[in-house]
């Protein structure tokens, strides 16, 4: 996983040389200062050299100042390095997630997102502010310490080497421990913040169905789960990184009670032994610091593996190498055995072959859940078909470059997301550079602008989250005001009208003619009004193509569609004879 | 129109004083006193044990080595490993107390601020980002986490070091002692002059972190138009933007606390300096001995250490009361049922809903709804018809009890809802609202979300009665469907379907369906419907509805504009009276059956 990270590391190495660098020789500069005391205490004091003094005292405060200094540009270099690593990784898991195609959506939760993007990438910086750049001084600290102590005297290091091969061990069996649990901290921290994304957004129908209580407890069970497994690691934790230092007394101990002994008998002197021990607690802090290290590594590791297989997750929609940009649309679409599923043993949909010609009209019609939406997100590559082709004017969508595909198909789903911001920004989504005078006409065209004019801050007011609450059909009038501002070659309207009211509706066929007349649209819709509009009605069931035809032609063939349009009307000449 | 609840933090001045902020974090922390205390008493004993470990070794080279001495060798051996082994176990304990105290703390912390967001009024989750909030339950706890409680036993041994040493150096030499403590004003003064620049540079980390979670969660939630428009670049730009205020946030922060640091780091050893000087004048005036200017100089490495901890950890401490304050921010939002009013919990309810007078605006100033007064027998039905927002959906959330009017009154089986508490209200209404909300899980599990303890054989019974047990049979697992987060996997019609599934196995006395099936095919509808009718029977029902059809058979109608009810009636009396009702009926019925 390391691996994956040096080049993020390698990209801002200066960064990290300097840090590194400033922190060692400030610590080397540090280390002169109480031989500065001791020069004062031997002649300033004993010696009696008082006029020494002023001197001395000013070099090592000096000396101080300048290792100070030294360190404050350690940190900022060392925080630059890892919030620009940070913000690398930032921005190419929000890339991945841009790249996703909807499939990945329905199977991941916000919250890991999120997690990903926001918590799990600061863990990987805080490794790399602190343990990683003081790696090397622990390292050289050891490696001094160690080799000092085999230049002393062999017989003792000989004896020592058990207790670190315990050491070893210690640590190795800890990474190993804690490796798997951190990285069932991470998900669960993902969890946790799933839950209360979920909670959060749906808090209107939890307070309606007087469910709170229910959000509470699923919470509650994650958040336990998460401290419960925060328990274990602490557990785990408790039990080696203490061990370690109990070992490193024992060795100690060892050595005062057998080096002493080899003093008794003359083996070698006790200067020598005291300068052993010496060394000996100085591998303390490096062996604590491994401890400290392992811990922050591993923690970093599962993090960044969070975030990697987010990088590196394989959009299900990819461009192919070799795409080129779809060309001006003539609008002529053809699906060819087209399958679709979720799961691949259970198609949605099954061998879809429709063409549709430059600017016809086609409705889409078929009982709840028969397929319709995901039939019509094909064309723009929402989806890819599990078989089959989908072809626009002959070219596969598959071998033309998705954002040129995208940018000339216009889609209003069902249920528009309305971003938080203003009315203005919301229309203009699709063409952030669009005039005011553009904005209104596609409102006005959209039958939106009205209900904008009576807002007291009109195009300038906020919605979404933190500003006013648009009904549904405010919403999906917006979303056709964005469409309409984009001006695309292919429309696809994903039940328009399903939310307005029919003095609304009636005004906006009366606009949607106007709008469609030069383009290649489909609609899907239960609305008899609306079917009028279509050149040809298309009729899915059970995620296959069961009718195709005029409205009269359907009509006469009292099939499905007969069956289907007869229930849009029955009401409706129910309550004509009661007007009547 | 709503008002944003809270407004955007006032740059670099903390809205709670810090005495306040210290009180009530000390209050959170009452509970784990025992535990604070005893991890206190076991790091002061580890530290002891640390500290007689030099003077075994001395006892055992003097003494024993020296002296050629076995027996002292080997006992000094024995009680070094005794306090090595004494050192583990305190070790064991601290290290695994303090991550037990600080799970716990977070874990509790995290649960009351999340029981009190869900509490909350509707009002406060119009004015206030998912985002933000996610922020401040995940990574705001966290902070606090980090410092309050593993910082806080790690002060308490630091502290007993500090003093020690104060006394032993006092009891040494009380005047070298004096210009010793000279240091601490220079540090507290120094300290004080960064205080307000730290105070703004972590406000800012904190904003900057709960921004990006914003920005996040709404490109995920809005990436299908993302996508759609080939906007990926816009946003990516936006992210970026955010994303680099983050950084800069923190590097400055890091930038100020890189002054701060260096800054202390000269001051002690200016004090360090000092002592040796004044203490080397003192020891060649024969005001003291080199040896106890020598001990001195120990002490004051070992009075000086805790304090440089203490600063150290500073900057963290910050960032974790900006933290803090953005908890107590939430919880110090009234919950809805904090209304001493609220007394009378309803036990049954048969239906009746009487509006008298009724008056209400979310921001006091534009009403939404003017004079409404109507009302509903028991098994009624009331439909609510009139433009795109005539204020239909408001009028429900008043009934739901989301709001209070502000003027007038409504009232339940005769009892106004002001005085009525809110649970119990709601246990008895069925919302199926305008956009439907599923959960993660199964199928079967979001119908039975609203009452938990309803068997499957109850679930599959209400499907059936309203006629989509097939639909929900025809899904790849039927009523074990896995639907994904928020039901992606399914269409809108049929979470739609599931969402009336859902309010309906509560066996409400009041049903209330805003636009509850504008997503669903007229075939499905129409069976639906005739269902419903059926099941409709004994309660009181409302519905908000676009087709004019579903409004048609209901015994009463009210058509709403502008927040005021212009007609009222049955369908004949409003058919008859050729008033707006008969206008947007006859267009739709024209427009459809043309």
């Amino acid at each position: 996983m390391f691996k994956k990270l040096i080049p993020y590391i390698a990209k801002h190495w200066k960064y990290f040389a300097g840090a590194v660098l400033l922190l060692f020789i400030s610590n080397q500069l540090s280390v002169f200062v109480p031989l500065i005391s001791k020069e004062i205490i031997d002649k300033c004091i004993i010696g009696g050299q008082l006029e020494l003094m002023p001197k001395l005292v000013l070099l090592s405060v000096g000396l101080t100042a300048i290792s100070a200094g030294i360190g404050a540009v350690r940190r900022y270099i060392s925080a630059l390095f890892s919030q620009k690593i940070v913000y690398d990784l930032r921005v190419d898991s929000f890339k991945a997630v841009q790249r996703q195609s909807y499939t990945f959506f329905s199977r991941v939760p916000i919250g890991q997102l999120i997690s990903r993007i926001t918590s799990d990438t600061d863990v990987v910086s805080r490794f790399l502010t602190w343990p990683l750049t003081n790696l090397l001084n622990a390292y050289i600290l050891a490696v001094l310490a160690f080799s000092a102590m085999l230049s002393l005297n062999v017989k003792l290091t000989l004896m020592v080497i058990p207790f670190f091969l315990v050491v070893i061990v210690l640590f190795y069996r800890y990474s190993l421990l804690i490796r798997p649990l951190f990285m069932k901290i991470r998900n669960q921290y993902g969890a946790l913040t799933s839950v209360v994304n979920n909670s959060l957004v749906g808090i209107i129908t939890i307070k309606a169905l007087g469910v709170e209580d229910h959000s509470i407890k699923d919470f509650s069970t994650e958040n336990k789960q998460y401290f419960e497994l925060n328990i274990k690691a602490a557990k785990i934790r408790a039990t080696y990184i203490p061990a370690i230092s109990f070992v490193v007394g024992v060795a100690t101990v060892s050595i005062i009670y057998f080096g002493g002994l080899g003093v008794m008998n003359r083996e070698f002197t006790i200067g020598s032994l005291m300068a052993f021990i010496s060394y000996l607690t100085m591998l303390v802090w490096p062996l604590r610091f491994i401890g400290m290290f392992i811990t922050a590594f591993q923690r970093a590791m599962t993090a960044a593996k969070r975030v990697f297989d987010l990088i590196e997750a394989v959009p299900e929609v990819t461009e192919k190498p070799g795409a080129i940009p779809m060309p001006l649309i003539k609008g002529h679409i053809v699906f060819e055995n087209v399958y679709f599923g979720f799961d691949r043993s259970k198609p949605i949909l099954k061998n879809i072959n429709l063409e549709i010609r430059p600017g016809e009209k086609v409705a889409i019609v078929g009982p709840t859940g028969s397929g319709k939406s995901l039939l019509v997100m094909m064309i723009p590559r929402f989806f890819d078909p599990t078989g089959g082709r989908v072809l626009i004017d002959g070219i596969d969508v598959k071998d033309v470059r998705l954002k040129s595909l995208r940018k000339q198909i216009a889609i209003v789903p069902q249920e528009p997301y309305i971003f938080a911001g203003t009315i203005r920004e919301n229309i203009a989504f699709g063409k952030p550079n669009a005039s005011m005078k553009e904005i209104v006409h596609a409102a006005k065209v959209a039958r939106i602008h009205d209900f904008i004019e009576k807002l007291p801050k009109k195009y300038e007011t906020l919605v979404g989250e933190r500003g006013i609450t648009l009904s549904g059909g405010q919403k999906q009038r917006i979303a056709i005001a964005r469409v309409i501002l984009v001006n695309p070659r292919v429309l696809i309207l994903d039940d328009p009208t399903s939310n307005l009211d029919a003095e609304t509706e009636k005004e906006f066929i009366e606009m949607l003619k106007d709008v469609i007349r030069d383009k290649t649209t489909i609609i899907i819709t239960t609305r008899p009004a609306l079917l009028k509009l279509a050149d040809r009605i298309v009729v899915l069931s059970n995620g296959e193509i069961v009718e195709e035809g005029t409205h009269e032609e359907l009509i006469k063939k009292k099939g499905l569609y007969y069956k289907l349009y007869e229930d849009m009307v029955k009401s409706l000449e129910l309550a004509e004879a009661r007007v009547g | 129109m709503h008002r944003a609840f809270w407004m955007e933090p006032i740059k670099g001045k903390r809205k709670m004083p810090l005495r306040v902020l210290a009180k009530r974090l000390l209050k959170l922390l009452f509970p784990y006193k025992w535990v604070i205390v005893g991890l206190s008493v076991v790091t002061i004993l580890s530290s002891l044990v640390s500290l007689a470990q030099p003077y075994l070794m001395k006892l055992a080279v003097d003494e024993g080595i020296g002296s050629h001495n076995m027996n002292v060798l080997l006992w000094a051996s024995v009680f070094y490993l005794a306090c090595v082994a004494a050192f583990w176990l305190f070790d064991y304990i601290r290290s695994f107390y303090f991550q037990w105290m600080g799970s716990k703390f977070i874990y509790e912390l995290r649960e009351k601020l999340f029981n009190h967001i869900v509490s909350l009024p509707h009002s406060f989750f119009t004015g206030v980002r998912v985002g933000d909030l996610i922020a401040r339950v995940m990574s705001d706890c966290e902070r606090v986490q980090d410092v309050f409680v593993s910082g806080l036993v790690a002060v308490a041994g630091d502290i007993v070091i500090l003093a020690g040493s104060f006394i032993i150096m006092f009891s040494l030499n009380a005047e070298l002692a004096l210009v010793t403590l000279l240091v601490i004003p220079a540090m507290v003064f120094a300290t004080y002059l960064f205080t307000t620049r730290f105070r703004r540079v972590f406000m800012k980390v904190r904003q900057k972190t709960s921004e990006l979670t914003t920005k996040v969660q709404e490109s995920v939630s809005g990436v299908r138009e993302i996508q759609a428009f080939a906007k990926e670049d816009r946003s990516l730009r936006e992210f970026k933007k955010v994303s680099a205020e983050a950084l800069e946030a923190r590097v400055e922060a890091t930038k100020t606390f890189s002054v701060y640091i260096p800054l202390m780091d000269i001051i002690l050893a200016a004090g360090s300096a000092l002592v040796i000087w004044y203490g080397g004048i003192m020891v060649v005036g024969g005001r003291t001995t080199i040896g106890v200017l020598l001990a001195f100089l120990a002490y004051t490495s070992r009075f000086f250490r805790p304090i440089f901890t203490l600063v150290s950890m500073y900057n963290l401490v910050q960032e974790a009361l900006v933290a803090l304050e953005r908890i107590f921010e939430v919880l110090d939002v009234k919950p809805e049922t904090e209304d001493t009013a609220e007394t009378i919990e309803l036990e049954e309810v048969k239906g009746h809903i009487v509006f008298e007078d009724v008056w209400f605006s979310y921001d006091k100033t534009t009403p939404v709804l003017r004079g409404v007064s109507f009302e509903v027998k028991p098994g009624e039905k009331l439909a609510i018809v009139g433009p795109t927002g005539a204020g239909k959906t408001t009028l429900v959330y008043l009934i739901c009890k989301f709001y209070n009017p502000d003027k007038g009154r409504i009232l339940v089986d005769g009892i106004d809802l002001r005085r009525v508490v809110r649970k119990s209200l709601r246990r008895f209404i069925g919302y199926v609202p305008q956009d439907t909300i599923l959960f993660p899980g199964t199928v079967k599990d979001n119908i039975r979300i609203g009452k938990p303890d309803a068997t499957d054989e109850k679930v599959v019974e209400v499907c059936k009665k309203l006629r989509i047990h097939h639909i929900i049979e025809s899904l790849p697992q039927g009523y074990d469907t896995d639907i994904g987060e928020f039901g992606k996997r399914l269409s809108a019609g049929q979470r739609q379907l599931i969402s009336i599934a859902r309010a309906l196995l509560k066996n409400p006395p009041i049903l209330i369906l805003d636009e509850a099936m504008s997503n669903v095919d007229p075939a499905t509808e129409a069976t639906v419907k005739r269902a419903l009718e059926v099941l409709m029977e004994g309660r009181t029902t409302i519905i908000i509805a676009h087709r004019l059809t579903l409004a048609r058979d209901a015994d009463q109608i009210l058509v709403l504009e502008d927040g005021q009810v212009v007609e009222r009636g049955s369908h004949e009396e409003l058919m008859a009276k050729k008033g707006i009702y008969y206008k947007l009926y006859t267009t739709q019925m024209g427009l459809e059956s043309k």
